[in-house]
């Protein structure tokens, strides 16, 4: 059997399915009974959808209101006199070189959660 | 979606989505009915998130498929096999049921890997383009390409 015969066999051979009037009729059954639950999980995604146009936006407004803020009242911030201040710019400059590690890790760890919420999440069917 | 829109979907789909999972299965009908069954009633629950992204057609056998793997870790999978073994021990007369016209390549395709038998039946049974099987299977372009080359490959050798 060469390359074509193969396809051509298969082809040829797609399995029949029977016909079976109770299909439908099971299947609107069980859908009937799991209403309940088809309804409290929209009311979740609805919520989870409304929280997170809200927080895009109250992150817009405040951002924007904090630009502002930064340019029309500047502080010049006497950073000789803050010690906790330059402390923290110190332990920066000193440990600058293993900063990159904290910061691999939070993606790396944002990255795994958001793999695996891809799966239920919004845009992708349950499994 | 709403619910009319869903159940004409799925009025549309359920033979095509049916014959997939017949393949899956090899040919054991009740199993495949059943998994169709769970597959569409997770769609429906789910269907308030469908925006739309994918075909729903290709939304739809995701699901499909992720239920058939479920259900191939839950269940042992000699439940399925079996079902082709005795197929193929059952002496085939012409009078034989139809089904059993299968039972060689029920057989064959049992002994392909999941994911070659996955691309092998897409493609062959179903007529869906590489990229909508990698879109099911959510695999790379060139992983179907090579699944399907292997399922051909051992389908031959297997045939013969």
């Amino acid at each position: 059997m060469n390359q074509q015969n193969i396809e051509k066999y298969l082809r040829e051979h797609k399995p029949l399915v029977k016909d079976n009037p109770y299909f439908i009729l099971e299947v609107q059954s069980k859908m009937r009974k799991v209403k309940g639950i088809k309804v409290e999980v929209d009311r979740q995604n609805k919520k989870t959808r409304i929280a997170l146009i809200s927080t895009l936006f109250i992150g817009l407004i405040v951002g924007t209101f904090c630009m502002v803020l930064v340019y029309f009242h500047p502080i010049h911030l006497d950073i000789e006199q803050n010690k906790i201040l330059l402390q923290a710019i110190q332990f920066l400059e000193n440990y600058k070189s293993y900063l990159p590690i904290p910061i691999a890790l939070c993606a790396i760890v944002l990255g795994i959660f958001f793999s695996r919420e891809k799966q239920d999440g919004f845009f992708f069917p349950l499994r | 979606m709403t619910e009319e829109r869903f159940i004409h979907y799925m009025k549309t789909e359920q033979e095509s989505l049916r014959r997939f999972l017949l393949g899956l299965c090899q040919g054991n009908a009740d199993m495949a009915d059943d998994i169709a069954q769970e597959a569409l009633v997770r769609a429906y629950v789910a269907s308030g998130t469908f925006m739309g992204l994918a075909k729903f057609r290709t939304w739809l056998f995701r699901i499909a498929y992720n239920c058939y793997i479920d259900r191939l870790r839950t269940k042992d999978h000699t439940s399925i096999s079996t079902a082709s073994d005795e197929a193929l021990s059952i002496p085939g007369t012409y009078d034989a049921d139809e089904s059993f016209r299968y039972q060689q390549l029920y057989f064959a395709l049992d002994k392909l890997s999941e994911k070659e038998k996955a691309c092998v039946v897409l493609h062959y049974f179903e007529d869906r383009s590489l990229k909508e099987i990698s879109s099911i299977l959510q695999i790379p372009l060139g992983t179907v390409k090579y699944h399907l080359s292997m399922g051909r490959q051992h389908l031959k050798q297997l045939l013969q």
